[in-house]
């Protein structure tokens, strides 16, 4: 899951109906689902980071008897920025109506038999009572059920200024990808997916097959652990949540509706990127060493950037920004083989990386000059304008961004 | 609309099996048709009956035709489980994930839906060749259309091209327009809006129709700027055009030459050279004559060129024009699109086309509105693969020169940059999608090719 900076442009009013605000997260965020990363076309949910279901529910928490709905204060939650999520049909369905209040609560008891705050008892005997909860009741149940899942966005108003404390998690640290062998029923015993299993298993369930999965990174995770400490809830348990939550890992091929594709579509794009990454490192093997190539300058001459340019394009194209930055991040940066790519320069490897997947830099100066003389104005080269990859990619939670 | 084709041998959806599944409805649905009496083992109750899926379409089918329409339809119709959308997975392995109307691919969420509806054709509902994949956009767009009243004949992306021979011209076509309106409080980048759409003036690519103004304000219309920036990045270098009282008019010239050289050439064929000779001319005088503080407006300068004496047509030209620079000039808002239109040339299948992009709504900005599971981008993205495909023909031409100079230079082979780069550029248009997008940009030297990278297109070679 890429980092996601989530500004919007101009403030989000109260009274923003869910179409101005996909709008608005489409702005900052770029057209791509935040958990899946396919590209959003024309499907785009109106969705939630926590539920605010208005269901209701009954359910058991601690000694408290708790009847309200599914989801937090749905008035207060429905149109808040901090809660709005862009993501594909696949993950909304999916994602169904969790995190909600139970997770909230349950997750707040935990926290009170370490801290001793007092709000667990609180907040839960307000809601078995029925009585009212106050602004900051369901502040404090907002903010500690964004504890239960990791979240890639980092929300923040119009100015920048950082909203609930939602800083977003460095989940393309935590989050990777395997490309091999396995059932179904090994990652739902893994916990890295939730099965229908009413029915019993199904034989489709036990059917290994290839595909790319997503698991916790738990080097990454164990050494983020080791700096931070331990949170209430592991982190492990946290980003298995999420994966399990929205059922990342959901491949059934005997599905004639095929409505949630995430796992073929994820698979495909990984094939693409080991094909692209190939025609790239021919095309550098080819030209190294030749006159002009020479391995500072071979990454910035006209050749490469022209197939690095439409590399940037199938990226922009088919989404799923992490299977792209973590193969070539792997490749050009942290592992490189081959003649050329360990001699190169690692901070021009490092640039090229930022030029391929964060920002880049065009000359308008040089397209505009095909026209140049036929139009009789001059135009100045060399004045380049830097633009992102993608909208809304968080630098700060980059590891490899300069 | 891309041209598809269907291998039905080669497909697990089984339209038999579907109409043969059982289910149960209550009796009182069951009025017109005689109900099946076979009680089963397992039936419950004694007001609900067994039938297959096929009896309901029937009864359905006679319930319509008496024009009964009421709970029992309705509630029958609710039962019937839209067993037709077990078609999806051999569409999508057939004809790749893209909407058959609009050609919108979609990652998830897209399944295969009747072209003639349910609820108005029940027989038709289950054939594969009325199975398409619709796109949730167009799924609204259309309304429950086409009805059983509505006599419309609409060319299909199955059939429309069947017969036809190859360099038969394609019977739509993909243009970028230009429309202008007023009273925009949001431009989101102005000069972005200027230059690009000044460039793209003088390469010719925009068309001015003045006479479509739209709403304003619209989110989903400051969209489009954004996207645009990104993909298109041009602009006129330090000829930025800033003229807050157009007392600059030599750029304003500058600017009327690039349209005289580029843009009107293309917008209006019926111009002669002499005309142009003849602007060209005009504009010189204009500029030695222009030092007037009255000029403020576009106005002004069709008030100079008419004081100049130029031709009827280069007057109706800039008339045309005015609308547009003025909102430009003015900073007020101004909308990009490309649209999809027929072709006419008088053959049925361009009116047939022309009827299904009504249905579907496809130039409609905005057309679904309010819904919960979805937004209508469907013009925002065909303007964004335009632009797309604008950028990677300039890439191909720019490549092209690389490989050249490299194979002079250093002898590398001939496809050394040229081969990766199709092979890159059949990824991008895949996920792109929009087919007639890319065919209108390249034009016929890539049709072959195209065909190969969006699977199911039929293969005639059209002409674009």
């Amino acid at each position: 899951m890429r980092p996601v900076l989530k500004i919007p442009s101009r403030r989000v009013h109260n009274n923003m109906s869910s179409e101005q605000l996909r709008y608005l997260l489409l702005e900052a965020m770029g057209a791509y689902c935040v958990y899946c990363e396919a590209p959003l076309t024309v499907d785009i949910p109106y969705a939630h980071k926590i539920s605010v279901s208005q269901t209701p529910h009954e359910f058991q928490v601690g000694a408290y008897t708790i009847t309200n709905q599914v989801g937090l204060n749905y008035y207060r939650f429905n149109t808040a920025w901090v809660n709005q999520q862009l993501m594909c049909a696949a993950c909304v369905t999916a994602k169904g109506e969790s995190p909600n209040l139970e997770d909230a609560l349950k997750f707040l008891q935990a926290y009170d038999q370490v801290n001793n705050s007092g709000l667990f008892n609180t907040i839960a005997g307000k809601l078995s009572n029925r009585s009212r909860l106050s602004n900051d009741d369901w502040d404090t149940l907002f903010q500690v059920a964004l504890q239960t899942w990791v979240s890639p966005d980092y929300s923040a108003d119009e100015v920048g200024n950082l909203l609930y404390g939602a800083q977003g998690d460095p989940t393309y640290s935590f989050i990777t990808y395997v490309h091999d062998s396995r059932t179904q029923q090994a990652l739902h015993d893994a916990g890295l997916l939730r099965l229908d299993l009413t029915n019993g298993v199904q034989n489709w369930m036990t059917q290994a097959q290839t595909k790319v999965w997503v698991v916790p990174n738990e080097t990454a995770i164990d050494a983020w652990q080791s700096q931070h400490g331990n949170d209430i809830l592991d982190m492990k348990t946290r980003v298995k949540n999420t994966i399990r939550g929205l059922n990342l890992n959901y491949s059934n091929p005997t599905d004639t509706l095929r409505f949630d594709r995430r796992v073929d579509n994820r698979t495909e794009v990984f094939t693409m990127v080991e094909q692209a990454w190939n025609r790239l490192n021919n095309l550098v093997t080819a030209l190294a060493g030749k006159r002009g190539f020479d391995q500072d300058s071979i990454l910035f001459t006209p050749a490469i950037s022209q197939i690095t340019a439409s590399i940037r394009q199938s990226l922009r194209a088919t989404g799923h920004w992490s299977l792209w930055a973590r193969a070539f991040q792997r490749n050009v940066l942290d592992s490189p083989s081959g003649n050329i790519w360990p001699r190169i320069d690692k901070d021009l490897r490092r640039l090229f990386l930022f030029n391929l997947l964060i920002e880049y830099e065009v000359d308008p100066g040089q397209m505009a000059s095909q026209i140049q003389d036929f139009a009789g104005v001059r135009f100045t080269r060399g004045s380049l304008e830097v633009r992102p990859v993608i909208p809304g990619l968080d630098i700060d939670r980059v590891p490899f961004a300069i | 609309m891309r041209p598809i084709t269907v291998n039905i041998n080669q497909m697990s959806y089984n339209k038999i099996a579907q109409l043969s599944q059982n289910m149960l409805v209550p009796q009182a649905y069951w009025s017109v048709t005689e109900a099946p009496t076979k009680k089963r083992k397992g039936d419950v109750g004694v007001a609900t009956i067994r039938v297959t899926v096929s009896d309901a379409l029937t009864e359905l089918n006679t319930l319509l035709a008496r024009d009964q329409i009421g709970t029992a339809y309705e509630g029958l119709l609710a039962a019937v489980t839209p067993g037709y959308k077990a078609a999806t997975a051999d569409l999508l392995s057939q004809t790749g994930t893209y909407c058959a109307f609009c050609d919108t691919p979609l990652w998830s969420g897209l399944v295969a839906q009747p072209f003639k509806p349910l609820a108005s054709y029940p027989l038709e509902a289950f054939n594969i060749e009325n199975l398409f994949l619709i796109c949730p956009a167009c799924g609204h767009a259309r309304r429950a259309q086409p009805d059983r009243q509505n006599k419309t004949t609409y060319a299909l992306p199955t059939n429309y091209w069947q017969g036809a021979p190859d360099d038969t011209p394609l019977p739509f076509r993909y243009n970028m327009y230009c429309a202008a309106g007023f009273a925009a409080d949001q431009v989101i980048d102005p000069d972005f809006v200027k230059t690009t759409l000044l460039l793209a003036y003088q390469m010719g690519y925009v068309h001015v129709s003045s006479a479509e103004a739209f709403t304003l304000g619209e989110p989903s219309l400051s969209k489009v700027y954004i996207d645009v920036l990104e993909l298109l990045p041009l602009h006129l270098g330090d000829k930025q055009l800033k003229y807050p009282k157009l007392n600059d008019l030599y750029q304003l010239r500058d600017l009327a030459i690039k349209l005289q050289l580029n843009g009107i050439v293309r917008m209006f064929d019926a111009i002669k050279d002499k005309d142009l000779a003849a602007l060209s001319n005009d504009l010189r005088q204009f500029d030695l004559n222009s030092i007037s503080t009255d000029a403020y407006t576009l106005d002004g300068l069709v008030h100079h060129f008419r004081l100049n004496n130029p031709s009827s047509e280069l007057r109706t030209a800039l008339t045309k024009v005015a609308p547009v620079l003025a909102a430009v000039e003015s900073q007020r808002y101004v909308h990009i699109y490309v649209k999809v239109t027929e072709k006419n040339l008088g053959r049925t299948v361009d009116t047939n086309i022309g009827h299904t992009i009504g249905l579907m709504q496809l130039n409609n900005m905005g057309a679904v509105r309010f819904t919960e599971d979805n937004l209508d981008r469907r013009v925002e993205l065909r303007t964004m693969a335009y632009f797309e495909a604008l950028s990677q023909s300039q890439q191909w031409l720019r490549v092209k020169q690389t490989n050249e100079t490299l194979t002079k230079t250093i002898k590398a082979p001939e496809t050394l940059l040229t081969a990766p780069f199709l092979d890159q550029l059949r990824v991008t248009i895949g996920a792109t999608g929009f087919w007639g997008v890319w065919l209108s940009v390249f034009g016929n030297p890539i049709r072959q090719w195209l065909n190969g990278v969006l699977p199911g297109t039929a293969s005639t070679k059209w002409q674009i």
